[in-house]
């Protein structure tokens, strides 16, 4: 017994184990401390259904070798365009959100080959270099926020001024149009946002299938032996960009899935550092910087949610301080850390 | 264990620590309260002068009336003053140089009367903050 | 060795020293435009190249042990201020309590130092995007400690710095009692210009340090293993140990350079001050004609001279050419990340291109 405990830790590392353990006793405590644990962990069932496709644009460039997104923001402002396209467009409902994601995929997908080729010229080096790749952009964007010329009166400032508010309301056009599909509500504070969960599962099949076609595992194999796919006649450029652009463009749809459950475009600086929440899950998930599946995206997305969730209320009516924010830096980036400083067989 | 590496180690956390004991204490700035009212120490009564200009460490000196109380800020232990005693039209009837120091917290006001009239130590309980 | 021609010297100057001719012509155009006076932006230049000279000479050291960045300087950074809130709760002031504030936070400085170094021994190769996480993560740590330890565990006795529920620290401290306190050590005015003497003389000295140091045993090793480790290591320089070191020395300078600049700008923003400690410093080096391999002493005073009059430029030039000053703020953090990337990614394509050839040498012309 001791020994397989012992093989399970070692398998699911230290950090993993304990925010697993912290977790779990966050939902104990809940009841003791008069938090209601049905709406905690609606809460935690949404926050999992609007981050998880972020989380999955992590997987493409993990499994072709590129490492951890840190460049997401790039394909977070391709979906911010389209969604303040489809607002300026004054579409509203499903019609509204598909075509968002109509404007918005193309350009993620510009977008994704020129980052991808400029991260082909820098193997070694990408995640530093998609980090400043993302911050910059974002701060391109707040001038092009203030910019470009959109006219609808539900975005631009109002008093005066011109460019477009920093946060912007959906409603009216498309709050909840995924969440609300075929959603369950039992009683006052149980909410299962079923059709955003169907739309998730739908992606994640996609990206397992895709994994699985002879492209995928072409991007698998570079990501695991670029000298032997070299070998193997499989172009380790194009694979790369192949898998930026996925990257990108699943950036895009997450973060419109994303606003149609949360109801507010955030603008501006609101992107900079949605990339480490991501990053941060899907290593608690059990993805190394050099593999990465499903069911990692999947159990990381809800430990890492559920802790976000679950931190603010039970830490503050245990402590009566507000603790969150900074349990929340420790964990995201003590386990991107834990990542990044394993020991890995490095092939040079 | 106890080389000379070892031993110039311990000598150098010792200075270092004593350095910073140093600059603790004679960087310390003291809020300092200073009066000029009529004090009674160890029985022997100090009355307080019509008019007294009084500058600290050189500084910018302070104007008090009789019965008046300001406050002011000084950095360590040891001071000088500079006393100088006025009359009703604004001339100088006598200048008193000379330094003291720094007690403690409670007794944190400067007694002019007191350092006029020669007691042991012109720093005198300060009065409790609203 | 065959001799250069004039126009290939000319070519190879201009291709090398291509950032900072960029920035010397776009503040050429930024300044008319901005409408500031000169002697306005000579005075603004003075205090910022007091400011934040230090800091971003702290990054030279580990650039030579072939470290890169060192993004985690914001530790050192983060020392320092919890060396200048318990001085200022001491209410120790001038010079003194500068000095005593960088005595308590030398230690922290090298213990943290010794972490970060530690870390970044097990993340060989990505030590930039590693120090930069540790970064965070500390930044974390530094809350908890500023946030819920001063006040309860250590005690704090200034009510001016706790917040209303009686533990953390508050947002914005006022060192109204240790600001300028070095750099009007030694005053000096001409004209109407105050110059902070005492800083640049604490400057002008550390560059000295660098210049002997990089002599010394220690530095030779440094350039050894920046230049290859492997190569190092077989020599029987002690590899790991070195680049602890480096990385300490770093993170002290960064911990002395970030109480330098605080005592300029005279108030200590809690939670924010460090943040940009780090990532102005990088950007500025690399705006001075730094890479990731190679920093020289006057990169870091061009890099300042040239950030920083861009800072001081771009809202008015902004509000003049685009009718906004918003504009000019975005276009400085654009500029200042941009930089970063921008470096980065020349710098990696470099080395991409010098192991293709380096490989292709090894196979032979086939």
């Amino acid at each position: 017994m001791n020994e397989k405990l012992k093989g399970f830790i070692e398998e699911a590392g230290w950090p993993r184990v304990i925010i697993g353990l912290f977790l779990l006793s966050l939902f104990v405590a809940a009841p003791f401390v008069q938090v209601r644990v049905d709406a905690s962990i609606s809460d935690t069932l949404v926050r999992f259904g609007m981050n998880g496709i972020l989380v999955l644009a992590m997987v493409p460039m993990i499994q072709s070798g590129c490492g951890l997104n840190f460049g997401l923001p790039l394909g977070i402002i391709a979906g911010l365009l389209g969604a303040v396209t489809s607002i300026q467009l004054a579409f509203t409902g499903m019609l509204g959100f598909l075509t968002a994601l109509a404007i918005a995929i193309p350009l993620a997908a510009l977008f994704g080959t020129a980052y991808g080729l400029l991260l082909n010229r820098v193997k070694g080096d990408e995640m530093m270099i998609a980090t400043y790749v993302g911050f910059s952009s974002v701060a391109f964007m707040c001038m092009m926020w203030l910019l470009l010329p959109y006219t609808s009166p539900t975005m631009i400032w109002g008093y005066g001024g011109s460019g477009l508010r920093t946060t912007i309301s959906v409603e009216g056009y498309w709050l909840h149009i995924l969440s609300d599909f075929l959603s369950v509500q039992v009683g006052e504070y149980f909410y299962i946002p079923t059709g955003m969960f169907i739309f998730f599962g739908f992606m994640c099949f996609l990206m397992w299938a895709f994994l699985h076609t002879k492209t995928g595992t072409a991007m698998t194999a570079v990501g695991s032996n670029p000298e032997f796919a070299r070998a193997s006649g499989i172009d380790v450029n194009r694979m790369r960009v192949v898998s930026v652009v996925l990257s990108t463009v699943l950036a895009s749809i997450g973060i419109i899935v994303y606003q149609q459950s949360f109801g507010f475009v955030q603008l501006y600086m609101g992107p900079f550092y949605m990339a480490f929440p991501a990053v941060a899950a899907i290593l608690l998930g059990g993805a190394s910087v050099h593999k990465a599946s499903m069911v990692n995206v999947v159990i990381g997305t809800f430990l890492f949610q559920g802790i976000l969730t679950m931190t603010p209320s039970v830490i503050n009516s245990l402590l009566q301080t507000d603790m969150s924010e900074v349990i929340r830096i420790v964990v995201s980036n003590g386990m991107i850390l834990y990542a990044l400083t394993r020991k890995v067989q490095v092939k040079r | 264990m106890f080389n000379r590496r070892n031993g110039f180690r311990v000598g150098l956390l010792v200075v270092l620590v004593l350095l910073g004991a140093y600059l603790f204490v004679s960087g310390k700035q003291h809020q300092m309260f200073v009066d000029n009212k009529e004090i009674a120490l160890d029985g022997k009564a100090y009355p307080a002068e019509a008019f007294v200009r009084v500058a600290f460490d050189g500084k910018e000196p302070l104007e008090l009336a009789s019965g008046d109380r300001d406050v002011t800020q000084v950095v360590g232990p040891a001071h000088t003053v500079k006393i100088e005693v006025l009359n009703e039209s604004g001339d100088v009837l006598k200048t008193l140089d000379g330094d003291f120091q720094w007690v403690s917290t409670p007794k944190g006001m400067f007694s002019v009367p007191a350092f006029l009239g020669g007691a042991p130590s012109p720093m005198v309980d300060s009065p409790r903050e609203e | 060795m065959k001799a250069y021609t004039t126009k290939e010297k000319i070519q190879h100057l201009l291709i090398s020293n291509a950032v900072p001719i960029i920035f010397i012509l776009m503040s050429a155009i930024a300044i008319p435009l901005s409408g500031f006076s000169p002697t306005y932006l000579v005075q603004e230049m003075l205090i910022r190249l007091a400011r934040n000279s230090f800091l971003v000479l702290s990054l030279i050291i580990p650039i030579l042990a072939g470290m890169g960045l060192n993004f985690g300087m914001v530790l050192g950074a983060m020392a320092g201020q919890v060396g200048l809130i318990l001085v200022s709760d001491w209410a120790v002031v001038g010079i003194r309590g500068l000095l005593l504030a960088a005595m308590i936070a030398t230690p922290i400085a090298i213990a943290l130092g010794y972490v970060c170094g530690a870390v970044l021994n097990r993340a060989k190769g990505r030590e930039m995007v590693t120090s930069y996480i540790l970064g965070f993560f500390v930044n974390g740590l530094y809350q908890l400690a500023v946030l819920y330890a001063f006040g309860k565990v250590i005690p704090i006795s200034n009510s001016e710095l706790v917040l209303s529920r009686g533990f953390g620290i508050r947002n914005a401290i006022n060192l109204a009692g240790m600001r300028h306190a070095l750099d009007y050590l030694v005053p000096l005015k001409i004209g109407n210009l105050n110059v902070p003497v005492g800083t640049y003389l604490t400057i002008g000295l550390f560059c000295l340090f660098i210049v002997w140091f990089r002599r010394t045993k220690l530095g030779q090793d440094m350039r050894a293993i920046g230049q290859d480790m492997h190569v190092a290591g077989a020599a029987g320089i002690p590899v790991e140990k070195t680049r602890i070191i480096a990385i300490i020395i770093s993170t002290v300078l960064a911990c002395y350079g970030q109480i330098i600049f605080l005592q300029n700008i005279g108030t200590l923003n809690t939670y924010n001050s460090h943040d940009q400690a780090g990532m102005f410093a990088i950007a500025a080096l690399l705006i001075g004609g730094a890479t990731v391999s190679k920093a020289t002493i006057p990169n870091v005073f061009l890099g300042v001279i040239l950030f920083h009059m861009m800072f001081v430029v771009s809202p008015m030039a902004g509000k003049q050419l685009m009718g906004q000053a918003q504009i000019g703020e975005y276009f400085r953090v654009f500029i200042s990340y941009g930089i970063i990337a921008i470096s980065l990614a020349l710098h990696a394509w470099k080395r991409q291109k010098d192991r293709e050839r380096a490989r292709r040498s090894l196979r032979g012309e086939a």
